[in-house]
């Protein structure tokens, strides 16, 4: 083998300097003209630039001369304006091209088109709408596939929805004020003088679907303020201000990120001044009350029902007296007879759905009749319920007014009914004489077709409690079945088909993995490598 | 344009009798197949098989394999001698330049179309998004024109096929870290205009993801032009220096 030694000359340094220099300051013209002024890449360009021609100046200072007054300038000056003409053309056609937004989407699902669903909900927008995006350097790849599917709908909604972007490194007073981290999105309507509307600002969620989760957003902020949803209180209820592992902050700032308002409301003052549930109300949230409802409270409920009202009820094993919809208490009595639905007093017990104890139990069966469990995943992500109260549906419920299940203990529980014992000593057991054999309903829904009126009913109030919300399938729950009440889905929901699924994960055999493996590292790679053996010993022996 | 298609014609015959060109095509395979069997045994039961996954690949692949495929086609020439007889052909400097890159555009896509055996086997036993692919497919058919023609320029450069794989290895390398430019440099603006000059970040973004944007087209032929009408101009030099 020959050995090949590299001398480098001091010719050879000039070409190299003058290549460089010309190219730095290339780049700092450029970078000038693209930015309108002088930053410090362009100062450095310039530096650079005017380093390395003062070196080939100093290593060909003949060439330099040349260059500049001989016939070789006559011809390097043609070729570096040549170029130059070039790099101005193509960097124009270049600069053109992006503003223009020319894509072509090959995708089989179509994951960069605005789908028909979209262009709807873009067709409404009658106020300016931001997109106001975070993202320092670190982020920049992720900017850029937003950005190119940010500006689809700038363009698709005729400049009604804006894109805007922040670096957090820069502007943290911004990310204090949005309360925001690197590569979060928030939408907002626009003041008139171009301002962000800081009240109306919500979260961008992320998954795999970024159309879904910008169009729902939008949707979210044009039904923005037009659902009011009420939490009762004032008889012993979760506190939905309260960011305590017990409280119901979790759920509350969620509800107003969906862009519902949220408000407390006093069964007891109402019934006590003869009001009625406002009329906004598009849901009323009952978290756990302690004491069972008066006959004027109920009046209220009744009242509210009556006119297609929507009451989301959760319900736990209560130990006190006079707790609230105890079996044989006014208020079950009432939703029994009323809607055919209503809360037992047992704990369910289940010996092979649970997790931790047999008292906490985990979903064992779910019935996706209606959009309440319809994205539930038993498999994947069931409920977990800590001490979970029984409920039962009545099978031939009042007229118009069908009800059913949604989850289910497994065939294996029972309904503990001895509760005095369980509170004060921890200690179940099943008493086929006296607790109820399973399987028991823990959560269900009735609706009347007439009014218009919706339930939905768990027998459990810790599911939504900040400490396990985000635990399993819970907050899937607990946002589906309020969105099932106040009917927000209709409103923001899409086709399913409109987005594509995912491709399908793969199945492959042992054996067939043996034979690509086969084919694709050694036959393939051989054959060609074969050929060329063969190619090289002709040539030897020629 | 005759003269182009002479060189053309000499520069494939070339490749095709050469056993350089098989070794590296074998090597090649070898390396993709590698990484297409990791990720098929990866894959199994956990998720799909990336649509983009061979051009991705040969994204970073072709960083080496570019310089790799053109280092010797100007400089060897140059340092053979047998450049200044080839400049007194009836062929045009940019006959000479254009020809020898599309000999090696022409190696290099009939290296693309071997791992078109890749996709039939995905196929067999997955449903991919071949309209995905085949976007990936053309991004990296562009891409990997684009370091052909950088490689060209660094080869015309120098008589030292060595430097010339050198400059255009660094030179590759520093436009595909552009894609990073943000985890590397904190100026927001300062990463924007160092990945908009990257040769990955109008693949990684665009190509990869099964979209096809007119202005990483124009990026793509842009350096092509510009590399190539550089070329031509130092081979055209020698005539004049």
């Amino acid at each position: 083998m020959q050995n090949e030694s590299v001398t480098i000359t001091r010719n050879q340094i000039g070409q190299w300097a003058s290549f460089l220099g010309g190219t730095a300051l290339l780049i700092g013209v450029v970078g000038f003209i693209w930015q309108g002024g002088l930053s410090p890449v362009i100062i450095g360009s310039f530096a650079i630039a005017a380093a390395m021609l003062l070196l080939w100046f100093i290593m060909t200072p003949r060439e330099v001369k040349a260059f500049l007054t001989g016939r070789q300038a006559q011809y390097s000056t043609g070729a570096v304006f040549g170029t130059l003409l070039l790099v101005g053309i193509i960097s124009l056609g270049y600069v053109v091209l992006q503003r223009s937004v020319i894509t072509l989407d090959m995708t089989e699902s179509q994951r960069f088109t605005i789908s028909n669903e979209t262009r709807e909900v873009l067709r409404r927008i009658s106020r300016p709408i931001q997109l106001t995006g975070f993202y320092s350097a670190r982020a920049l790849q992720l900017r850029e596939i937003d950005d190119q599917f940010f500006r689809l709908y700038e363009v698709e909604s005729n400049g009604m929805v804006r894109r805007q972007y922040i670096d957090p490194d820069e502007q943290p007073a911004l990310v204090q004020r949005y309360g925001a981290v690197d590569g979060q999105v928030y939408i907002s309507y626009l003041n008139e003088d171009g301002s962000v509307d800081f009240s109306t600002l919500a979260r961008v969620p992320r998954s795999e679907s970024q159309e879904r989760d910008v169009t729902e957003a939008i949707s979210r902020l044009l039904i923005s303020g037009s659902l009011t949803v009420y939490f009762s209180q004032e008889n012993g209820e979760l506190d939905p201000l309260s960011a305590d592992p017990q409280g119901l902050s979790g759920i509350n700032n969620g509800i107003q990120e969906s862009g519902l308002i949220t408000y407390p409301l006093s069964l007891k003052a109402l019934a006590a001044s003869g009001g009625n549930v406002p009329q906004d109300a598009s849901a009323l949230i009952m978290a756990r009350p302690t004491t069972d409802l008066t006959d004027g409270e109920i009046a209220v409920i009744d009242r509210y029902l009556e006119r297609g009202g929507a009451l989301f009820i959760m319900t736990d094993v209560l130990f006190n007296e006079n707790s609230f919809m105890q079996e044989n208490g006014l208020f079950n009595q009432y939703l029994w007879v009323k809607f055919g639905i209503r809360a037992l007093d047992a704990a369910i017990v289940d010996e092979v759905s649970y997790s931790g104890t047999q008292l906490d139990v985990v979903s064992a069966a779910i019935f996706p009749e209606n959009d309440i469990a319809e994205r539930l995943d038993q498999e994947n992500a069931p409920t977990l319920f800590k001490i979970a109260r029984a409920l039962e549906t009545n099978q031939t419920p009042p007229a118009d007014t069908p009800n059913g299940n949604v989850i289910m203990s497994s065939p294996q529980s029972y309904g503990e009914r001895d509760l005095k014992t369980l509170g004060e000593t921890n200690n179940f057991g099943f008493d086929p004489n006296a607790d109820i054999p399973g399987p028991l309903a823990s959560v269900i829904w009735a609706y009347n077709q007439n009014s218009g009126a919706k339930i939905l009913m768990v027998g459990d109030s810790d599911f939504v409690t900040n400490s396990v919300i985000q635990t399993g399938g819970n907050g899937i729950l607990f946002t589906d079945g309020l969105t099932w009440l106040t009917g927000l889905g209709e409103r923001i929901k899409f086709a399913p088909q409109a987005y594509g699924s995912g491709l399908p994960v793969i199945f492959v055999g042992a054996e067939q993995i043996d034979l690509i493996a086969f084919i694709t590292v050694i036959l393939m790679p051989g054959i060609v490598l074969a050929t060329g053996i063969g190619i090289w010993l002709r040539r030897v022996r020629a | 344009m005759a003269g182009t298609s002479i060189i053309f014609r000499r520069e494939v015959y070339q490749y095709f009798t050469t056993p350089v060109s098989y070794f590296i095509a074998a090597g090649f395979l070898l390396l993709t197949g590698l990484y297409f069997n990791g990720d098929v045994a990866y894959s199994i039961t956990r998720k799909a098989i990336n649509p983009a996954l061979i051009p991705d690949f040969m994204a970073t692949l072709m960083i080496l394999f570019g310089p790799l495929l053109t280092m010797r086609m100007l400089a060897e020439e140059e340092r053979e001698g047998t450049l200044e007889l080839l400049l007194t052909a009836p062929a045009s400097d940019a006959a000479i330049v254009i020809g020898k890159y599309l000999a090696a555009w022409f190696y290099y896509t009939l290296l693309l179309a071997l791992t078109f055996s890749y996709q039939l086997i995905v196929v067999q036993i997955s449903q991919p998004d071949l309209s995905h692919t085949f976007c990936a497919y053309i991004g990296i058919w562009l891409y990997g024109g684009a370091t052909l023609a950088i490689g060209i320029l660094f080869s015309s450069l120098t008589e030292n096929q060595v430097v010339a794989a050198f400059m255009s290895l660094a030179t590759l390398v520093f436009l595909y870290l552009g894609d990073i430019a943000g985890q590397i440099v904190a100026n927001l603006d300062l990463a924007r205009v160092i990945r908009q000059l990257s040769i990955l970040g109008h693949y990684s973004t665009s190509f990869s993801y099964g979209l096809v944007r007119a202005e990483d087209v124009a990026y793509f032929a842009g350096i092509i032009v510009i590399m190539l009408f550089i070329a031509i101009r130092v081979v055209e030099s020698h005539r004049w220096r």
